[in-house]
């Protein structure tokens, strides 16, 4: 009990005790003093003898620190207060480490933040952990791939591992009409246990009953989403009943989500159908309950006896027997999975990974610089250090307080890097992740949560870790070696830091080459190769959303083209029916008078003036015509990647081409989309015309007008309304916003990539400038010796810098190495020709040469001012 | 011989600041003043030595210190024996007893 209150006394009054312990040996000493002069000493001498009877006072003051048990936690304080005194004594340094430090961090937590949100956030329900994804997996390997309404049924009737099996449509595009406005909004066709499933209760009213689910278009109820009913109905509780009509058909609204739940991914789901109203949300079936209907993925929820691997188990035993013995695009399979994070492309896969290895480079390449600025700036403190030890610090505790400084510099940094994620998280959103590339609006949520902050801690604690020891261990040895008047030691450490610099050059180079490729690959795929995206407008018309046969909507295409020839902005519209701008399904090709096997290839179905409008080069032959329609001879035009593989020898013109089965006359030759990136070849491309395919209903119009054009999309769409209102019209974006959503991962990279090659060069060049600094400032002696003895300033400044471009260009050397085999591993996010490597690899050592130039000029020029009579004395 | 001073064996400082601690309260100069003298000037305590000692003694509970004022109006640290301490002494003493009488025994032997 009493050392506890002793103990906690000590540790509560730190000061007082530490005062107290002062007092005390004062006292002592001046007793001493007063003692013998008492005997007849001078006043001097008595002190003196006072002192060396007792003994050297910080060494015992350690000593009874160390008696009265405390000192750990009290020694932890002293040296927080006195590291806090050198942070603040050092503000260049501190401001440089605790500046670099956030920077990194920030990246670092950044990074975190993206993985959570993508991979592991949990859906904002009750229970999230026992919520799974069931997904079919097909032996083409789709990562994703959706099941017919049976097939759901099956698994979900034979299941014992889930309490709910639900199936969803969740990207179902809806035409709502209210009597104001007409507006495509994304909603779910759901099976009526979904909600259950989720264990959401509703904000209003019910959601759908087991009944419901029994009779095909039945059931024409709603439940609306919360911001939806916010937005279209300001929130009105008498929603209860009314109806809202969905692709041309009413629907009663029956309940309304909590304001919880937006979505099982980022798209926010708006308006919930039952699953038996799936006609009404999906039009591209004509038997939409059909085995051949794939439109649904599924969500369960295990029951407690059960775990993702042995639902997965039993469901691979369910499977319905026409899964068995399936082509390539069949389902053979399922994957359960817990439902955590975002769908992720491969493409934003890689974007990933690639930031892991940057951030981890980064965070090493910041702790290398700032151990190599510890350790020049621990031989400044020589000095410091050899008193303490003299004064009787042991090198532990030398070590320890070390150590806690750069802890605190760590903490800053980590801090302040946490804010500054903050910022970057919600730039990132703004700029990249808030549309996909049809111009949909996307929600995630990257809002900080406990296990991001827990990863910024371990990031931060074992930065400060890794850049701190180190050069506390060797300081504080240094410091015992100073005492003891040996200078060992300074010249291994000098060599480990010339490692250190080099090795952030080598960095610096090659993530500078990497991020000039990327930013040159991203500038390429925005600009357009082979094609001119400015200028151009996108307009999705959707006649089938409102049921309209080819048969009504050919008649309402020519209005609407007829519109778009009167508008005065237009230069020239085209159309895609099959297919989207630029990007086509696959389809089945071979040549009609060869016995050469059927090959793959993109296959679009395009109106007149496809070719000119988007600016794709026609190199031989014609365009599509008008006349080009359902009655007359099928025709089609090659793209010239296409036409090497079909005819490697022979003219393609006039070939005769079989597409799908159906035999074609080519009569134009157009250039490639070198779209791909650089491990794979341009793909190619077989077109045939939009009035050729005698379903054709829906259309997506590319237009290319005068002047910017978002500006001119809601005339072009008011002048498409006047046709007919009831038509859906969608996606209408600039081509550009297109183009740049479907690259993003590649311009995310890019930046990514740049932002962690400023930092590396910064680094580096600051490294470089500290060692050289600290190391002319130790030898300034040497340097006056050199010019009293008669070398020149520009001799001796030659001689620092030679000294620092060493160093440099040996990095240097390895960053270019290192660049070239980066290319190679990165090639499949490069989409430039290999031939440009180089350029960028010269231009990027040159940059880093260049800046660590400056950085060994500004030390070399304070040696070659060495005042040689100064520097004599200066020791 | 006898006019060397003697370094103290290990140990024993703290039962030479106890046992003049037993008398009375002291501050550390007159503790060490007091061994000293009472020793003849033969154990040599270095003055600094003694603090870490009264610390540790302090902090297992022996002594107690209170701020008061010295002879010649110094402010100072007075220790004191708590009762622990005194029951410490008192075994402590025997125990050193019967050590210096085996070990005089064994030399003079």
């Amino acid at each position: 009990m009493r050392r506890l209150w002793h103990w906690g006394r000590d540790l509560f009054s730190r000061r007082s005790v530490e005062r107290e312990l002062d007092q005390e040996i004062q006292a002592h000493l001046e007793m001493e003093i007063e003692s013998l002069m008492a005997q007849g000493l001078s006043a001097s001498e008595a002190r003196r003898r006072a002192r060396a009877e007792f003994g050297a006072v910080d060494a015992i003051k350690e000593e009874c620190r160390e008696a009265r048990d405390t000192n750990v936690l009290e020694g932890l304080w002293l040296d927080a207060s006195h590291s806090a005194r050198m942070i603040r004594r050092y503000p260049l340094f501190s401001g440089t480490a605790i500046g670099t430090l956030a920077l990194t961090l920030a990246a670092v937590v950044t990074f975190l933040s993206l993985i959570h949100t993508f991979m592991v956030r949990p859906l904002p329900v009750p229970e999230p952990d026992a919520l799974v994804s069931v997904e079919p997996t097909r032996n083409n390997g789709a990562r994703t791939a959706p099941l017919s309404y049976p097939d759901y049924l099956h698994l979900r009737e034979g299941s014992d591992s889930f309490e709910e099996l639900a199936a969803i449509y969740p990207t179902a595009p809806l035409f709502v009409a209210s009597e104001t406005e007409g507006r495509e909004v994304n909603g779910a066709v759901v099976s009526q246990n979904f909600f259950r499933m989720l264990r959401v209760e509703p904000a209003l009213g019910r959601f759908f009953t087991p009944d419901e689910d029994q009779v095909p278009e039945r059931d024409r109820v709603a439940v609306l989403g919360y911001d939806f009913w916010q937005v279209w109905f300001g929130g009105d509780d008498d929603v209860i009943g009314k109806s809202v009509t969905v692709n041309g058909t009413d629907l009663r609204v029956v309940g309304v989500m909590p304001s919880t739940f937006s979505g099982v991914e980022a798209e926010t789901l708006n308006i919930f159908m039952p699953a038996m109203m799936l006609p009404v949300g999906y039009r591209s079936c004509d038997e939409p309950f059909a085995v051949d209907c794939t439109v649904f993925r599924m969500y369960g929820r295990i029951t407690a006896a059960a775990s993702p691997s042995s639902a997965e188990a039993e469901l691979t035993t369910l499977l319905p027997d026409h899964w068995r013995d399936q082509e390539s695009s069949g389902n053979t399979g399922v994957v359960v999975r817990v439902a955590r994070g975002s769908y992720l492309s491969g493409v934003d896969q890689q974007f990933l990974q690639l930031s892991a290895w940057v951030v981890g480079a980064l965070l090493l390449a910041c702790c290398a610089n700032l151990a190599g600025l510890l350790m020049s700036r621990g031989r400044a403190r020589g000095h410091e250090m050899a008193v303490r030890v003299a004064l009787g610090a042991g090198r532990a505790r030398i070590t320890r307080q070390l150590t806690i400084e750069s802890m605190m510099l760590a903490v800053v940094g980590g801090t302040l890097g946490l804010l500054l994620s903050v910022g970057m998280t919600s730039l990132l959103n703004a700029v990249f992740y808030s549309m996909d590339s049809s111009g949909r609006p996307r929600e995630y949520d990257f809002g900080l949560v406990p296990e991001v902050l827990l990863g910024a801690t371990i990031a931060t604690l074992a930065a400060g870790l890794l850049f701190g020891l180190a050069p506390a261990l060797v300081t504080a040895r240094r410091g015992a070696q100073a005492a003891l008047g040996s200078t060992r030691g300074t010249i291994a450490s000098e060599r480990g830091q010339s490692l250190l610099i080099g090795g952030q050059v080598a960095l610096a180079v090659a993530l500078v080459a990497i991020a000039g490729l990327f930013a040159a690959s991203a500038h390429e795929l925005l600009s357009g190769r082979g094609f001119d995206p400015d200028g151009v407008a996108l307009i999705r018309l959707r006649p089938r959303l409102v049921e309209y046969g080819p048969d009504r909507a050919r008649p309402y295409l020519r209005g609407v083209f007829e519109r778009l020839d009167a508008h005065p902005q237009v230069e020239s519209w085209t159309m895609v029916g099959t297919g989207i701008s630029l990007m086509g399904f696959r389809a089945e090709v071979e040549p009609v008078h060869d016995d050469a096997a059927a090959r793959l290839t993109g296959y679009i179905e395009v109106g007149p003036r496809y070719f000119e409008t988007l600016g794709i080069e026609l190199l031989r032959g014609r365009d599509f015509a008008a006349t080009d329609d359902v009655g007359s001879e099928f025709v089609a035009i090659v793209s010239a990647s296409a036409a090497t593989s079909l005819w490697p020898s022979d003219d393609p013109i006039g070939q005769g081409l079989r597409i799908n089965g159906t035999e074609h006359r080519v009569v134009g030759l157009v250039d490639d989309l070198a779209m791909m990136d650089r491990t794979r070849g341009p793909m190619p491309y077989v077109y045939a015309p939009f009035w050729q395919n005698p379903d054709v209903v829906d259309a997506r119009l590319q237009v290319r007008v005068s002047g910017d054009p978002s500006a001119t999309i809601p005339e072009l769409t008011a002048a498409i309304h006047e046709v007919d209102a009831n038509v859906p019209i969608a996606e209408t974006l600039p081509l550009t916003w297109r183009v740049a959503g479907m690259y993003r991962p590649q311009r995310m990279s890019a930046m990514a990539v740049a932002y962690a090659a400023s930092l590396a060069v910064f680094l580096s060049a600051m490294g470089l400038y500290a060692s050289l600094a600290a190391n002319v400032a130790r030898r300034r002696r040497e340097f006056g010796v050199r010019q009293a003895v008669g070398a020149s300033a520009g001799r001796v400044l030659g001689m620092v810098v030679r000294q620092g471009m060493l160093v440099i260009s040996a990095g240097a050397l390895v960053g270019v190495v290192l660049s070239l085999g980066a290319t190679r591993a990165l090639a499949h996010m490069l989409y430039l020709p290999s031939s440009v490597d180089g350029l960028f690899v010269a231009g990027a050592t040159a940059l880093v040469l260049a800046c660590g130039l400056g950085s060994a000029w500004l030390p070399a020029r304070r040696a070659a001012r060495v005042d040689p009579s100064v520097s004599l004395r200066s020791d | 011989m006898t006019d060397q001073p003697v370094d103290l064996p290990q140990g024993t400082l703290d039962l030479l600041i106890l046992k003049t601690l037993a008398r009375r309260s002291e501050h550390g100069w007159a503790i060490a003043q007091r061994i000293r003298a009472l020793s003849d000037d033969v154990l040599q305590v270095r003055q600094g030595s003694l603090y870490p000692a009264l610390h540790r003694l302090e902090r297992r509970g022996l002594i107690e210190a209170t701020w008061g004022v010295s002879e010649n109006n110094r402010k100072a640290r007075f220790y004191e024996l708590t009762p622990a301490g005194k029951r410490w002494v008192a075994a402590e003493s025997v125990q050193w007893g019967r050590l210096t009488t085996a070990v005089a025994a064994v030399l003079e032997a």
